[in-house]
């Protein structure tokens, strides 16, 4: 019998690798502004209050309505002729710095600087969804067809800077070396089922805070700004961006946007804010031409992320 | 297959911790940043034959930033040939 792709595994030998909760129907995972310094309201229309900032009108999310035929999976699409391109900016650079990034919700985000076996370094990002734990890109803790045997497998370590701003740390950096993904993502490298967790030894979200998680309907997603923020590898090193739009459509187990983003991004939050809270309802990993993309919550991603904040 | 590369500035001297990023590809790609080592070298997955474009950015505490950009060919896999090579060099920004 073929295992589950969404089945559990750890960095860890003494994890209980395999665990994946039954499914259940998902309720929301609430969000928490941490025990430290100021926290930032947002607009009251999905977005955050970024001075200067306004979400593009031409992508509002009112002008979308459910799609009657299901979309194509975008991966299986570029296969085909003519491919999409990975400009993940699209149009105009919407993207703006977040400056005070002590303040919640911006010191929920991290910068990640990965490590891998053979002491290559890339750069990421996370955001914490509990006490001591970080939602990232399955491809951000475990590297899958590097093409460099000795590469592939679990990240050596990662250092996690939340809020990082530029040369300043307001919280530090952490060294994390225990790591969460699935079978789906570590065995068979699909995009579908990129997404995975870093444990940290400190409860460093107890601080920060973190943001929600919840899984929403196909309806529900169509009709939501989509809010990113990370840190593109595009911008001055270690800097924080945000930037906002509509869903352009959803998957199965994607969610697509045209929320511009750059490499570094991948890992980062696609978040809805419902009453002044934050949640998460997909982890960015992919950009494309058009669009570009991220794992979207469903159930079972939701069951393991909820086992991987305990 | 792997694209790999170094950064070096306009001395020919290597550049550490600069950021490298697809800007274009054959497919949708993982929204990953390279980080240069202190020999300029930096590696990305390419996941298919094809082309692609790389940006460079890479700052200094104060002052200017420097950036380049390259566009590389990732070829089938012939033998035990799996990579492309890449040199930048990355100029001074206004």
């Amino acid at each position: 019998m073929p295992q589950d792709p969404h089945s559990a595994v750890s960095s860890e030998s003494t994890y209980g690798a395999g665990l994946l909760a039954p499914e259940q129907e998902a309720v929301l995972q609430p969000a928490s502004q941490g025990t430290q310094g100021d926290t930032q309201q947002a607009t009251g229309e999905g977005l955050e209050q970024v001075e200067g900032y306004r979400r593009p009108e031409h992508y509002a999310p009112e002008a979308w309505s459910a799609p009657s035929q299901p979309f194509p999976d975008i991966g299986e699409a570029s296969f085909g002729a003519p491919p999409p391109l990975p400009e993940t900016v699209h149009g105009p650079d919407d993207r703006v710095q977040i400056t005070d990034t002590s303040v919640y919700p911006w010191r929920v985000h991290c910068y990640l600087l990965i490590t891998t076996r053979d002491n290559v370094r890339y750069q990421g990002t996370g955001w914490l969804i509990g006490p001591h734990t970080i939602a990232t890109a399955g491809h951000v803790v475990y590297i899958k067809g590097s093409g460099v045997a000795a590469r592939d497998g679990w990240a050596q370590s990662i250092q996690v800077m939340p809020g990082r701003n530029g040369a300043s740390l307001p919280f530090g950096s952490i060294t994390c070396t225990n790591f969460r993904s699935v079978t789906g993502w570590t065995d068979n490298g699909d995009e579908n089922f990129d997404y995975g967790a870093i444990i940290t030894p400190s409860d460093i979200g107890s601080t920060v805070g973190w943001f929600g998680f919840g899984v929403w309907s196909d309806s529900d997603l169509l009709k939501t700004t989509g809010n990113i923020a990370g840190y593109p590898g595009d911008k001055a090193a270690g800097t924080l961006w945000y930037a906002a739009r509509g869903i352009d459509s959803v998957a199965a187990r994607k969610v697509y946007y045209d929320i511009d983003t750059a490499g570094g991004q991948s890992g980062s939050s696609v978040y809805r804010v419902d009453n002044s809270d934050r949640f998460g309802f997909a982890i960015h990993a992919y950009g494309g031409a058009r669009v570009n993309s991220g794992t979207r919550f469903t159930t079972p991603v939701y069951n393991n992320y909820v086992t991987w904040k305990a | 297959m792997e694209i790999t590369g170094t950064v070096r500035d306009t001395s020919g001297k290597p550049v550490e911790g600069a950021h490298v990023v697809f800007t274009d590809g054959p497919r949708p790609l993982p929204d990953i940043a390279a980080v240069t080592n202190d020999m300029g070298a930096f590696s990305l997955s390419a996941p298919m034959p094809g082309n692609y474009t790389l940006t460079c950015r890479a700052d200094t505490l104060q002052g200017p930033y420097s950036t380049a950009e390259a566009a590389v060919h990732v070829a089938a896999p012939t033998g035990t040939a799996t990579s492309a090579h890449v040199e930048l060099t990355i100029t001074a920004r206004p």
